[in-house]
């Protein structure tokens, strides 16, 4: 095994190395959720195009999904004396102490894409990205009005503890307890927006409940693929619960022009990444920005599936 | 025979105590058994819908993907070789490169080039633990790694999806009511079990487990066993990438992480040692059916994913320390 020691040494190896950079105009430290998926890749793209055409330099780092190395990522991008920190979260807490240290060598930080909790908010300028917990409410008023408000529902959560995940379930239940929607939440699972997990826990789900399920919420439309696939599966010759997935990928617009699925909820990868990097670029050049920035959220039916883009 | 040969042979006929107690012995041959037979029972008390048919065709389907890497792992602990933490490499390898050399090559061969791509990964891990002797978890890790960062790069970081309908229904499809991909894993599973227990490789991977240098004494070609370990797992991983691939008719390059856990949860739990030298497919397989069926009664039960992982977790720790237990009593 590693041991802890040497592990310190290819800590500080790399720290080395990172800070052995070469000085430019302005460098902006990009902590990134991973640089391989479909929703991060097209953000990360866009925002160093956007970059590119700001003649801002941008130093790159991919979490990979990992939180730890994120936290490692952010006190590598503090020790190279960056002059920007943008930061896509994965957890509510995590980063706060790196964020801090981050405040302390006066480098301003925002947050892309994912929230952190409120404890936060004094270490950086501004948050930029979707609303997760907006697209709650609107997949639960979406859910609501295709069941008639009436009915029980399965919720595929991604990640517990993720931001993200919070945000979207939060909303989705918090919005059935405002409205009077008479709608039953069977029960939830996290299938951390993977779609063979997704399609594991559908099995499951749909033994468990069979004909209960009237309606389903997917985090995103990759975990809503793997409800329809268990659902074809189980009942090859019955039409599936309507369902409302979130991202607006190309196939879900198939799947909805197919009357597989009821919904989801277009958020631009394409604008995610270009509105942080601007909103970095204004608070660089030293202009007041708002705390919150959100991007705007389209939801997709039938209605309006052909008049809407898919956002990757 | 004569007794010392029987001695030396021992481990083969899951003879793992000749100096430990009666029951210390049915336990280690049956315990899983009826840990397998609890488990069914709490779920049907628990679950109208558990003991259904449909149910546990469910948890052999959801099994056969992990399933496929378990064979191939098992080689790998038996033989010494620790645990091959490159698994999501050669799973992402396996799914990639079967959807996205679809188009250019068709359907069979992307998912043969596919396979075999995944079988180099393994190669390169085999030499670098059984011929150059770095240390399996640090090699396995670096050679995943730099596999991971070249299909990455390859796809250039987004989904791959499928565009062959035939295939994607002859991996969803049923033959005889049992679906494809079950019956894939069994044929596996089968050839493994049979190599494992009844060729002279396999008795060489016991072999080379149970003691190193005894093996090289007596002229096992123990580089050869030890990396040839890893290819297994790697073939293994690829068959069981490219069928995940077709079945889900997306895939992209983080569709294999945690699979190499989900694998050596099962290895460990069926009673497979860690250290080497003592296991059998079967005895794996029990382990997943065990933590697969469990999964699925608490899921079923409504068990929150925190509490089945802490539960997983404890299942862990105890097949580990069982093992330590027994070795000190047993004689391996």
């Amino acid at each position: 095994m590693i041991g802890k020691k040497s592990m310190l040494h290819i800590t500080a190896m790399a720290v080395i190395l990172a800070s052995t950079g070469w000085a430019s105009a302005k460098t902006v430290c990009y902590v990134t959720a991973a640089d391989s998926h479909a929703y991060a890749t097209p953000a990360n793209k866009a925002l160093q195009a956007r970059a590119g055409e700001l003649g801002i330099e941008i130093l790159s780092l991919s979490q990979d999904f990992d939180v730890q190395k994120g936290t490692e990522q952010l006190n590598t991008c503090v020790a190279r004396k960056v002059d920007g920190i943008i930061l896509w979260p994965l957890d509510p807490q995590a980063y706060i102490p790196g964020l801090a240290r981050a405040q302390q060598a006066n480098i301003p930080a925002i947050l892309i894409n994912s929230p952190m909790s409120d404890d936060a908010k004094p270490f950086i300028k501004s948050f930029t990205g979707p609303d997760v917990y907006e697209e709650g409410k609107l997949a639960a008023d979406s859910l609501s009005k295709a069941l008639g408000g009436k009915g029980s529902v399965v919720i595929i959560a991604g990640q517990a503890g993720n931001g993200t995940t919070i945000g979207r379930v939060g909303g989705f239940t918090d919005r059935l307890k405002e409205t009077s929607a008479d709608i039953k939440v069977l029960d939830t699972v996290n299938a951390d927006f993977d779609q063979q997990k997704a399609l594991v826990v559908s099995r499951d789900l749909i033994t468990r409940f069979g004909d209960q399920i009237s309606g389903v919420y997917a985090n995103d439309d990759t975990m809503a693929r793997g409800f329809i696939d268990a659902w074809k599966e189980a009942n090859p010759s019955k039409a599936a619960p309507p369902i409302v997935g979130i991202n607006g990928q190309k196939d879900a617009f198939e799947s909805i022009r197919t009357n597989e699925m009821y919904s989801t909820i277009v958020q631009s990868p394409v604008e995610d990444g270009r509105l942080a990097i601007d909103t970095m670029a204004e608070i660089m050049d030293g202009k007041e920005v708002k705390d919150r920035l959100p991007i705007p959220l389209t939801v997709v039916t039938k209605d309006n599936v052909n008049a809407v883009e898919p956002a990757f | 025979m004569t007794d010392a040969a029987m001695e030396t042979s021992g481990a083969n006929r899951n003879d793992r105590f000749t100096r430990g107690s009666r029951l210390a012995d049915v336990l280690s041959k049956a315990g899983l058994g009826f840990a397998i037979l609890a488990v069914v029972l709490y779920g049907s008390f628990v679950s109208p819908a558990f003991f259904t048919t449909g149910n546990l065709l469910n948890v052999l389907t959801s099994m056969s993907i992990v399933g496929i890497v378990v064979v191939g792992m098992t080689f790998v602990l038996v033989a010494g070789g620790l645990a091959d933490l490159s698994v999501p490499a050669t799973i992402a390898c396996g799914a990639i490169l079967s959807l996205g050399l679809q188009p250019m090559i068709g359907p069979v061969p992307a998912f043969v080039l596919a396979v075999a791509l995944a079988g180099l990964i393994g190669l390169l891990n085999g030499v670098l633990v059984g011929y150059v002797g770095i240390n399996p978890i640090i090699a396995t890790l670096g050679i995943g790694t730099i596999g991971l960062g070249i299909v990455q790069a390859a796809v250039g970081g987004v989904i791959v999806y499928g565009n062959n309908p035939a295939s994607a229904e002859f991996a969803k499809g049923r033959l005889f009511g049992v679906p494809v991909v079950v019956l894939i894993f069994l044929l596996i599973a089968l050839i493994g079990h049979i190599v494992l227990s009844r060729s002279f490789w396999g008795r060489w991977t016991l072999a080379t487990g149970g003691n190193y240098s005894a093996a090289e004494a007596s002229a096992v070609p123990v580089e050869a066993v030890k990396a040839g370990a890893f290819v297994i797992t790697a073939l293994a991983s690829g068959v069981s990438g490219g069928l995940l691939g077709l079945t889900l008719q997306s895939a992209r390059p983080l569709i294999g992480a945690g699979y190499e856990f989900s694998a050596i949860t099962a290895v460990v739990v069926g009673g497979v040692s860690i250290i080497g030298g003592f296991g059998s497919v079967p005895r794996a397989i029990a382990g997943l059916i065990f933590v697969q069926l469990l999964t699925n009664v608490m899921v079923l039960d409504g068990v929150r994913t925190a509490i089945q992982g802490f539960v997983l977790g404890i299942l862990i720790v105890g097949a580990v320390g069982m093992d330590a237990a027994l070795r000190k009593r047993g004689v391996a």
